[in-house]
């Protein structure tokens, strides 16, 4: 039972505070879609501006 | 050298360029000011890599990261065992979102990293993690499938 309770003590959420940097902010927030539109309509110009190929990926 | 870019960006140089599977340090924007890199770094997971003809520039395709872990997010990618923390770099139980993925120049204005480090790449997805992955691969091929008429 002790084993068991250890096992599953193992796969509880974990937050080192002994590496964690006070300077840096927390990323709890998520990224909505109307963000991730806004940002690539921003940097569509510049992607627009070249020819890209992929070198490497993708990866799912 | 940083390349210049046309929108006045200020591109890393390609001895630089992350691979992919790498996690690297990414300003997404925040709803306050959708329009403009975010104000904070966070991990961010790398899709894929594109070079341009010159092969003098580069963009990257990521998926960001949040330390808001959802155990109903089931095709996302929760990393939160110690170990693979670890080896990735993170120092938060952290849930990429493989839904949403996003093309940004490689460039200082999108990827920083926070003060103490010193490259915008955090580290990279560890052996467990990438088994992980592969597994969401095939769940979401799956269900993709199931969803076709």
């Amino acid at each position: 039972m002790g084993a068991l309770k250890i096992r599953e003590a193992q796969f509880e959420p974990v937050e080192r505070k002994s590496m964690h940097d006070p300077a840096q902010p927390d990323y709890n927030d998520e990224v909505t879609n109307d963000q991730l539109e806004a940002i690539q309509a921003r940097v569509a110009q510049e992607l627009d501006s070249d020819e890209w190929e992929i070198v490497d990926g993708p990866a799912w | 050298m940083a390349q210049p870019g046309k929108a006045g960006l200020s591109y890393y140089p390609l001895s630089t360029l992350p691979a992919s599977l790498d996690i690297v340090w990414c300003l997404f924007p925040i709803d306050e000011a959708p329009n403009t890199p975010g104000p904070y770094p966070r991990p961010s997971l790398v899709r894929a890599v594109a070079l341009n003809r010159d092969q003098t520039k580069a963009i990257v395709n990521i998926t960001y990261g949040t330390s808001r872990i959802k155990e109903n997010r089931t095709l996302d990618l929760q990393i939160q065992n110690c170990r693979s923390l670890d080896e990735c770099g993170l120092e938060k139980a952290t849930r990429f979102d493989l839904d949403k993925t996003i093309w940004l120049p490689w460039a200082k204005e999108f990827f920083r990293p926070p003060a103490r480090y010193s490259g915008p790449i955090l580290g990279h997805l560890d052996p467990q993690s990438c088994m992980q992955l592969e597994a969401l691969k095939v769940a979401r091929r799956a269900l993709a499938s199931r969803k076709r008429p």
